[in-house]
């Protein structure tokens, strides 16, 4: 029997099938604290993560969709793997930079290793028991990640007032990720009670759809995806953990934790559609307004705070409220399904490409200053050229400036008004006359206003690195910073211009692929 | 009662007895359906078993946490404030008030 042969029956896992067999050996060094043991296990790990990239993309195009009784994979599903891999990657090497010389570093390794296994099972997942249990397992691997990169090693007990806060913050925040756990368990629960559905998708091709069962154990899945990502006004675990905790964990709640959460919506979003298709007026107008509050109350809470740390926080938050305006415009039938799902997609990879080198720039003056107030990097582009010039794109970038990758996802909240506009298509139908018409400017409006809310606070973050320092401050960057930020950079203005001649029609795809007829 | 202990309290253990109740609720779902709905059915038995080995799994390493990591600074131990969603001023306005204040 060939090797392919036998490949061929953990497609399309082989992904896993290459993670596994570097957790297994990395295992055996364990208990090592020898430095040579854990630069051999780094290097395995990141050598399989890498090769985990490949594999996952190789596996698609060789092998295209896959589903069984408990997974599915097609396109979306092979989009997220990488998106975790390549946030994966990144985590890896800050917690390597954080952590390196911890005794527990290789324990550290295994345990973060297996949470993203967890994390593909989940991506994959397709039956309910899966989507829950690998869904639970992975928030138990986050919760295990977070707790060892924030504890002093072989110390039971807490020493000090601020390590003793942290703890509680912790417990605070993953005891709410376990409330929303128990709320998907009962939204299970109800969902057997109306018929024996063992996927969402069943449950759109069932004629039980309109059962009232059936729709309370959906708004209790709804109400737990809400809850599990922490939106505004249930943010206060999340925002509190953020601004204390170690360095490494931000990274981890925003490109593991959160990113589940929003796969967990990407599974529902047929049976959100389904709803809103035949939704009424009211249910858009409330999604809506819902959205208003989650952008205006990230925005408002970046605007007044002086710590970076909590604004970086807010306008992650606030960035999730633009995905969640993305449904209420949906229901407003401005955008429709295949573009929402690409929008999700989209805006996960340009929140990973502008906030992984920020904050490792951020975070280093944090270390160097002791303190992440914002005035710390006040003048910062001023003594580092290269570092300010490329922090400055990419924060552009990620507001969306013209000609770079954040442009690409930012215009299409907006590009149905600009259709009505010039061509006159409709943005409302089915609604009272009139009425229609009326949400759906208000939708693009709250798109529009949520942009130039975001755009102001990147502008204030981008105006304090270029102001003159009130004390002379400077920071010696490790040339790793440099190559870092350089190579994000070009990644934001390439996928930007090709994005750009993509848009008016160029017919060049310097990509490779079409960026925006990407249908999931 | 699991929704309301979850929701309100300020001490970790009532938020892990209130996790509790809730779960029963849901656990009262899954085999009163299965008994009066379906006459036989191994799908709420499968989910219940594989439900309970990873949600008690995560319970536990919380609570573990909670209580392997300990103070003996008892005016921190009584102020702990748990309440999940709570949430002041200082979340969304301004910069963090300082909690041993």
């Amino acid at each position: 029997m060939t090797l392919l042969s036998q490949l061929d029956k953990i497609c399309p896992f082989y992904s896993c099938g290459v993670l596994l067999p570097a957790i297994i050996v990395a295992v055996f060094f364990g208990l090592s604290k020898r430095k040579s043991a854990k630069t051999f296990v780094l290097l395995l790990s990141a050598a399989s993560i890498i090769a985990a990239i490949f594999f996952n993309i190789y596996s698609y195009i060789s092998k295209g969709a896959f589903s069984d009784y408990l997974f599915s994979f097609n396109l979306l599903e092979a989009a997220q793997v990488s998106f975790i891999l390549f946030a994966a990657f990144n985590i890896l090497i800050f917690i390597t930079a954080h952590n390196f010389y911890r005794d527990n570093f290789i324990q550290l390794l295994i345990i973060f290793l297996l949470t993203v296994l967890v994390s593909i099972f989940f991506i994959a997942s397709n039956n309910f028991i899966m989507i829950f249990v690998s869904l639970v397992l992975f928030s138990t691997g986050v919760f295990q990640v977070v707790t060892v990169v924030n504890s002093n090693a072989g110390a039971g007990q807490i020493k000090s007032a601020s390590e003793y806060i942290v703890k509680n913050d912790i417990l605070r925040f993953f005891l709410g990720s376990a409330f929303s756990m128990l709320l998907l368990f009962s939204g299970f629960s109800l969902i057997f009670g109306a018929s024996d559905f063992k996927s969402f998708l069943q449950i759109i091709e069932s004629d039980k759809i309109d059962s009232a069962l059936l729709k309370t154990g959906l708004l209790i899945i709804f109400a737990a995806v809400f809850s599990y990502l922490f939106m505004f006004p249930l943010h206060s675990a999340y925002i509190r953990l953020l601004k204390k905790c170690e360095s490494t964990t931000p990274y981890i709640i925003w490109f593991l934790y959160f990113p589940a959460g929003i796969f967990l919506f990407l599974k529902l979003r047929n049976v959100f559609f389904n709803f809103a298709d035949r939704g009424s007026f009211y249910h858009a107008i409330f999604l809506t307004v819902a959205a208003t509050v989650t952008v205006i109350g990230g925005n408002i809470g970046a605007v007044k705070t002086t710590s970076v740390r909590r604004i970086l926080s807010f306008i992650f938050m606030a960035n999730m409220g633009m995905l969640f305006l993305g449904l209420g415009l949906y229901s407003a039938k401005i955008l429709d399904g295949p573009t929402l799902t690409w929008l999700f997609i989209v805006n996960l990879f340009l929140t990973a490409l502008s906030y992984f080198p920020v904050f490792a720039i951020f975070n280093f003056v944090e270390k160097k200053a002791d303190s992440d107030s914002i005035k710390n990097i006040s003048g910062l582009a001023r003594d580092n050229k290269i570092i300010g010039a490329c922090l400055i794109i990419i924060l552009a970038s990620f507001a969306g400036m013209f000609a770079t990758a954040g442009y690409i996802s930012r215009v299409y909240m907006i590009k149905p008004f600009f259709n009505f506009i010039v061509n006159g298509e409709s943005l409302y139908e089915g609604a009272v006359s009139g009425a229609g018409n009326i949400l759906a400017y208000s939708g693009v409006a709250l798109a529009v206003i949520a942009w130039a809310f975001l755009a102001v606070n990147i502008a204030r973050i981008i105006i304090i690195l270029v102001k003159k320092p009130q004390q002379e401050k400077k920071y010696i960057f490790p040339k790793f910073y440099y190559i870092y930020l350089i190579i994000y950079m070009l990644i934001a203005l390439w996928i930007g211009v090709a994005g750009l001649l993509e848009m008016y029609g160029s017919g060049i795809y310097i990509t490779g692929y079409s960026l925006l007829n990407i249908n999931f | 009662m699991g929704l309301c202990g979850i929701l309100l309290s300020r001490r970790f253990l009532n938020i892990i007895i209130s996790m509790q109740f809730f779960i029963v609720s849901a656990l009262i779902n899954f085999f009163s359906f299965s008994l009066f709905v379906y006459d036989l059915s191994y799908w709420d038995k499968s989910f219940i078993l594989f439900a309970f080995i990873s949600i008690y799994l995560f319970l536990f390493m919380v609570v573990f946490y909670n209580y392997s990591k300990q103070t003996n600074i008892y005016w921190l131990d009584v102020m702990a404030d748990y309440r999940l969603f709570q949430s002041g001023k200082s979340d969304w306005w301004g910069d963090e008030k300082d909690d041993t204040a």
